[in-house]
Formats: structure tokens, C-alpha cells, sequence
């Protein structure tokens, strides 16, 4: 853990990223001139008065006229670029970035009050808040350690470990926070790597293969990253997009969502490990079975089964029962709140340290993206730059169906890389599913909202992209020396192609086979384009 | 993973004797005769617990223990005195050590202190991962950050 900084290191002035008052100025800026000083689109005022979204707003008491309307819809749309700029550079922490929605809805009176609180207490806030509690429980007991060495604790060799680590931990990364897995994983990967290289070598300095610290460090980021896709409970990015769906009253179910992204994780878990021992070839340590037995030595450590890890896991076992079984009478926050609830009840966690270990800052930063998804559909902002982009990509052929969604799981993807995948959802998923819906095409905003959401788990090419590889990068370093295992460059020369891949397993097995294999429900597109195109509420 | 020892100690034999014996009960032992050269040796390398001597020539034992906390904080340090220096232990202890022995000191006590220490600096390094980790999870971009 004592880590060698190297002069250049020590020297390092603070970058232009890191000057979070300059950024907070800038953000704000944008705000003010998207807002106060550009004048309104005269086609954002002919949108809001032919959909009758004036008419709506005037009737809410938020607006007098179609000018006024407008004006609103521009100041929601100035919201985004400064949203961008804070989440990107972290000039205000994340949640408070989400709190800027409400308060900015309010002061502006950008919404009915009544509608504003609504964003912050609707199913998708209490699910996200019953899988934060879920995972404080899990994490607290320990289960996630267990299942980690239950998985591998067996494996022998070289290929198996790798293959098998890759899979599981995209698989276990659809349900239990990627975030801590990697936390745990990290110093195991190190063990497992010291284990390896040291051998019976119990004198002198050990000779390191730097190949092998990047092979396991990598593949376990990556197939942590990629697990994002199977099933909502993965991450807020997957239920925000939820909360979006919900808001064109065409709510998907957790069971509907496993269908289409969990067959994707153990092929991208899988095609990790195949590109990580490709690109990893010339590796020199070809044995990992002295390192594996510091799996084993964990699973020793910790005994057998408590009694706390067996309720945390009955606990698991029955929430993803509900939320699968449960259909829309208890939808997904029901269930979910079984997790506040269990470990109370059966005193295998205390109620204070769960609100403790709850990450507020990833609430509140939902809770407000869920805030500008509503700003945008019911302000028109959504739909007018829906229909900006969507002409634009119709003149590239990717105007609907298999093109828009790979054009927009592109970008997402894109995107994710340089913010957080949350961020990327919240913002992109209230353009995008007008964008799908207008398309026309038969399952949308389904099939474009998971589409944007899929793509966000493939923040592979840079270190901020994700928490997982700023943590991977962070407690990554050779126990006996301190230098970093990796560094910030090789998630570039590492990610970039497996983020090109990644992408092209959901165009052909998300998009082209599953999306047809699975289908979608008649009447949706309708469904949400009678709420998009709808007259006042 | 196995623990990381650098033994300090200007009587060339009783290191020597010393190291293999801990070898065999499979810890990484390293060697150093002066306190120059341990700190030269911990400037490259992370060790889990150095068992110091108190008096050498030249760099003393405490003026070891202080460049050993200046550069490597984390690192657990054990000193080993005699009956007339265990003053100088005592303060080797208020400037971070983690405890003393006498010398010539018995190996199950001596293995039972360097596990100790071994397990305080394991705790320590949790607590720092934890706080690591808590950072980074809401802020990957702290990752740049001192």
C-alpha cells in the first residue's frame, strides 16, 4: 500500500481539470448564456405551440404564453451542457449536481411543484435506495468475499483462472456493486500475482512480470465494466433509464430487462478473457497455481458460512425472486426495500451504519437526473433535440432501427468514457427515447433506451470512465516495491479496442439477435408516443 | 503473501543466524549491517516489519527509525535492545515503533511480536484502502489527486 511516486510525479503541477472553480464558472456560464442571453429558437416556439406543450405549461401556472413556454424549454436545455461540464470535471460533487435539477425546477418554476418532488419519491428512486442498502448489507457481511472465493477458489493453471474469473465477475457484476468487487478484488489480484511470480523464491528480490500484473488487473476491471449490462440492478445508470421509461408509461419489468442484456454478460465476460489472453500472450509467468492458493487461504480465513452471510443471501436470493416474479403490483422499489427492512429484522446489520454506508451522493445524483428527464419530456427540450438529432443521423442512414440504436450506443459509449455512466444515462436517455419513439420502429423506446444504457457499461479506455478502474489503478501496485502495476495510458492502449468489441457483441447479439428472439410487447411505441405527442395533462 | 522482513543489526553472525532461521518458517528475509544500508534497502523496497537494533555505529537505531517513519510510515518497526538500552527503546517506541525486544530474545516471543506487527500494519493499510476506495467511487477523478 506505500506507494513510490517517481520525481516527475512529485513535481506535477495541478492540471486544468483539477481547477474546480474555473470549471464551476464555466458550467454556470453556459447556464446563463444558453439560457439568458442566445435568443430562443423561433422552431423550439412553433414546437411547444403545435404539441401544445404551451398550452400545458400555461394550464400548470408555470407559463403565460408560447414565448414564455420556450423560454423554459431553453433554460432546461443550458441545464445540460452545465450538467456535462460538472460531471465531467467534478467540479461539484455528483449528487449535488442532482440536487442543482430540483432546485433549479423550482426557482425557475420549470415544473409544478407537486411534479418536482414526484421525480424524488417514484419506484425507480426506492429501488436504487433498497440495491445501495442491498449492497451495504452484502458488503458488510462479508458475502461478497465468499462468492469471489467460491468462484475461484478452485481453479488451477493459467487459462481456466483467467476464463473463469472474467465470467464471474461480469455475471456477479450485474447484481452486486461492481464498485466494492473491484475494492475486494484488487489486493486478491495482487496476491494471486505475488504468489505467481515469487514461487518458492524466498530470498532476494523478486523478478516481476509486468504483463501478468496488467493481465489480471485488466481482466478483472473489464469483465466488472461489461457486467453492467444484466440486469438493472447493476448500477443507477440502468435505472435511471427505468425511471425514463416509466415517464412515457411503458415501465419495463426487471425480469423483461434480464432477458434482453443477461444472456450479454457471459459472452462479453468471455470475450474479455479471450482478448486478455491474446493481448497478453507473451506473458512469462504461465502458472497462476501458487497465486491461486491465496484464494484459498481467504477462503480458509473466513470459516464457514455465518449466520449473517446466510440471511444476507436468502435476503438476495428472494429480492431478485421479487423483482422478477413480482410484476408491476409490487414493482421493483418494493422489493427492494425488503433490503432496508431483512437485516434489521434479523439482526444481522444495524439501521444507522446501513444509512451510513448508503452512497447518498449516487441517490441524490439519480433522483435529480431522474428530475431533468421530466424537465426535458415535459418541457418539449427532449423532443426538440430529439428531432435535431435524429434528422441529422436520418441524413447518415441511422435515422431508426439497427442504425439508430448502434449510431446512439456509439455515442453513449463514447461518452461514458469521459463522465460517469450515470451521468451519461441521465442526460443521453431523455433524448434518446424521444428520439426512439419518433423513429417509429416497432419495440422502441425499449430497444434505443437499452441501447444507451447497454453502451454505458464500456467505460474501458479511460481511468475516470467508471469508479472500477479508478479503483483497479488505485490499489493496484506491487506489494513489495509500491510502484503502480498500471498506468493511466495502458487503459488507452488496453480498453480501446475491447470498448470496439464490446460494442459490436451488443450490436450483433443485443441488437440483432436478441432483440428479435425476445421481441417486444405490441402498443409500446404507441403507448409512449401518445405521451410524448400528448395534449395538456 | 509473505511477510516482508528487513533485519538491522551491525553483529554480521546474529543476523545471519537469525535470517535463516526465520526463513525457514517462511517469511522474506532481507539483510542489512548498518543503518545507511537499511534505509538504502527500504528506499526500493516495501518491508512489513523491520526488526531494528538499537546501537550500531554510526547511524543509530533511532536515527534509523526516524528516516524508516520518514519514508516508508506504514513499515513496522521492532526494536531490539539490551538490558542497558531499553530507555532508548522506550523512545524508539514514542517515535512509532511498534514494540521492543531483549536481546538475545526468544524465537516463539519474536515471531509472536512480528506477527502482531505484521497485523497492525495489514489493519492499517484496510483502513487506508477503505478510504481509497470510498474516494474514489464517488470521484474517479480524485484518482489524480496527491
Amino acid at each position: 500500500m506505500e506507494h513510490n511516486h517517481t520525481e516527475a510525479d512529485k513535481t506535477k503541477k495541478p492540471g486544468l481539470l483539477s481547477n474546480k472553480l474555473l470549471w464551476l464558472i464555466i458550467g454556470a456560464a453556459c447556464f446563463i448564456i444558453i439560457g439568458f442571453i442566445i435568443p430562443t429558437p423561433q422552431s423550439l416556439v412553433e414546437l411547444v405551440e403545435k404539441q401544445k406543450i404551451a398550452e400545458k405549461l400555461i394550464g400548470w401556472h408555470i407559463a403565460h404564453d408560447a414565448g414564455q413556454a420556450a423560454w423554459k424549454a431553453k433554460l432546461v436545455l443550458g441545464m445540460i451542457p452545465m450538467a456535462v461540464i460538472y460531471f465531467a470535471t467534478e467540479a461539484l460533487p455528483i449528487g449535488l449536481v442532482g440536487i442543482l435539477m430540483p432546485v433549479f425546477a423550482y426557482f425557475f418554476q420549470l415544473l409544478p411543484t407537486k411534479m418536482i418532488g414526484q421525480t424524488f419519491a417514484g419506484d425507480a428512486p426506492l429501488f436504487l435506495l433498497g440495491v445501495l442498502a442491498m449492497g451495504v448489507t452484502v458488503i458488510g457481511v462479508g458475502l461478497h468475499k465468499r462468492l469471489a472465493t467460491w468462484i475461484l477458489g478452485w481453479t488451477r493453471g493459467f487459462v481456466v483462472p483467467i476464463v473463469v474469473l472474467c465470467v464471474a465477475m461480469s455475471v456477479l457484476g450485474s447484481f452486486i456493486s461492481a464498485h466494492a468487487m473491484a475494492a475486494f478484488m484488487a489486493p486478491v489480484m495482487a496476491a494471486v500475482y505475488m504468489g505467481a511470480v515469487s514461487g518458492n523464491n524466498n530470498q532476494g528480490v523478486i523478478e516481476h512480470d509486468p504483463q501478468l500484473a496488467k493481465l489480471l488487473l485488466f481482466a478483472l476491471c473489464f469483465a466488472l465494466n461489461v457486467g453492467g449490462v444484466g440486469s438493472p440492478a447493476a448500477g443507477g445508470r440502468n435505472v435511471i433509464m427505468m425511471g425514463f421509461w416509466s415517464d412515457y408509461n411503458v415501465p419495463m419489468s426487471f425480469g423483461r430487462w434480464m432477458m434482453y442484456g443477461f444472456p450479454l454478460t457471459p459472452v462479453l465476460g468471455l470475450a474479455v478473457a479471450i482478448y486478455m489472453l491474446f493481448i497478453f500472450r507473451k506473458v512469462k509467468t504461465k502458472d497462476l497455481t501458487p497465486g491461486l492458493l491465496a484464494i484459498k487461504e481467504e477462503t480458509k480465513k473466513m470459516g464457514k458460512m455465518s449466520y449473517a452471510e446466510k440471511v444476507a443471501f436468502g435476503m438476495m436470493l428472494l429480492i431478485l425472486f421479487l423483482w422478477i416474479v413480482g410484476g408491476h403490483g409490487l414493482g421493483l422499489g418494493g422489493p427492494a426495500l425488503l433490503a432496508l427492512v431483512i437485516p434489521v429484522v434479523f439482526r444481522i446489520g444495524d439501521w444507522r451504519k446501513i444509512l451510513g454506508g448508503i452512497s447518498w451522493d449516487a441517490w441524490f445524483m439519480y433522483c435529480g437526473a431522474l428530475t431533468l428527464g421530466a424537465l426535458l419530456q415535459e418541457t418539449g427540450a427532449a423532443l426538440w433535440l430529439a428531432q435535431i438529432f435524429l434528422g441529422s443521423l436520418a441524413a447518415v442512414g441511422f435515422g431508426k432501427g439497427l442504425g439508430l440504436w448502434i449510431g446512439m450506443s456509439s455515442f453513449s459509449g463514447l461518452v461514458t468514457n469521459f463522465m460517469s455512466d450515470a451521468g451519461t444515462t441521465a442526460l443521453l436517455g431523455p433524448i434518446a427515447v424521444p428520439m426512439g419513439i419518433m423513429s417509429g420502429v416497432h419495440g422502441e423506446p425499449w430497444s434505443i433506451g437499452l441501447a444507451t444504457a447497454f453502451a454505458t457499461s464500456f467505460a474501458h479506455f479511460l481511468i475516470v470512465g467508471t469508479p472500477n478502474n479508478a479503483i483497479v489503478y488505485g490499489l493496484g501496485v506491487y506489494p513489495d516495491t509500491g510502484q503502480r502495476m498500471i498506468s493511466p495510458i495502458d487503459f488507452v492502449k488496453y480498453g480501446f479496442v475491447l470498448w470496439l468489441i464490446s460494442l459490436a457483441i451488443v450490436w450483433v447479439l443485443g441488437f440483432m439477435v436478441l432483440y428479435n428472439v425476445v421481441g417486444f410487447p405490441e402498443g409500446i411505441t404507441e403507448t409512449a408516443k401518445a405521451v410524448l405527442m400528448s395534449s395538456p395533462h | 503473501m509473505k511477510i516482508r522482513i528487513l533485519l538491522v543489526d551491525d553483529e554480521k553472525e546474529y543476523v545471519e543466524t537469525l535470517a535463516e532461521r526465520l526463513r525457514n518458517r517462511g517469511f522474506h528475509v532481507t539483510e542489512a549491517f548498518s543503518g545507511s544500508e537499511a534505509v538504502e534497502k527500504l528506499k526500493g523496497y516495501n518491508f512489513d516489519v523491520t526488526v531494528l537494533d538499537v546501537k550500531m555505529p554510526g547511524m543509530s537505531g533511532i536515527e534509523t527509525l526516524d528516516e524508516i517513519k520518514k519514508l516508508k510510515p506504514l513499515t513496522e518497526v521492532l526494536m531490539l535492545t539490551g538490558h542497558g538500552t531499553i530507555e532508548t527503546a522506550i523512545e524508539g517506541m514514542k517515535k512509532g515503533a511498534y514494540d521492543y525486544l531483549l536481546k538475545p530474545c526468544k524465537m516463539d516471543l519474536l515471531l509472536e511480536k512480528i506477527n502482531g506487527a505484521y497485523e497492525r500494519k495489514s489493519e492499517h493499510e484496510e483502513r487506508i484502502r477503505k478510504a481509497m476506495v470510498d474516494k474514489l467511487s464517488t470521484s474517479p477523478m480524485s484518482v489524480f489527486e496527491k
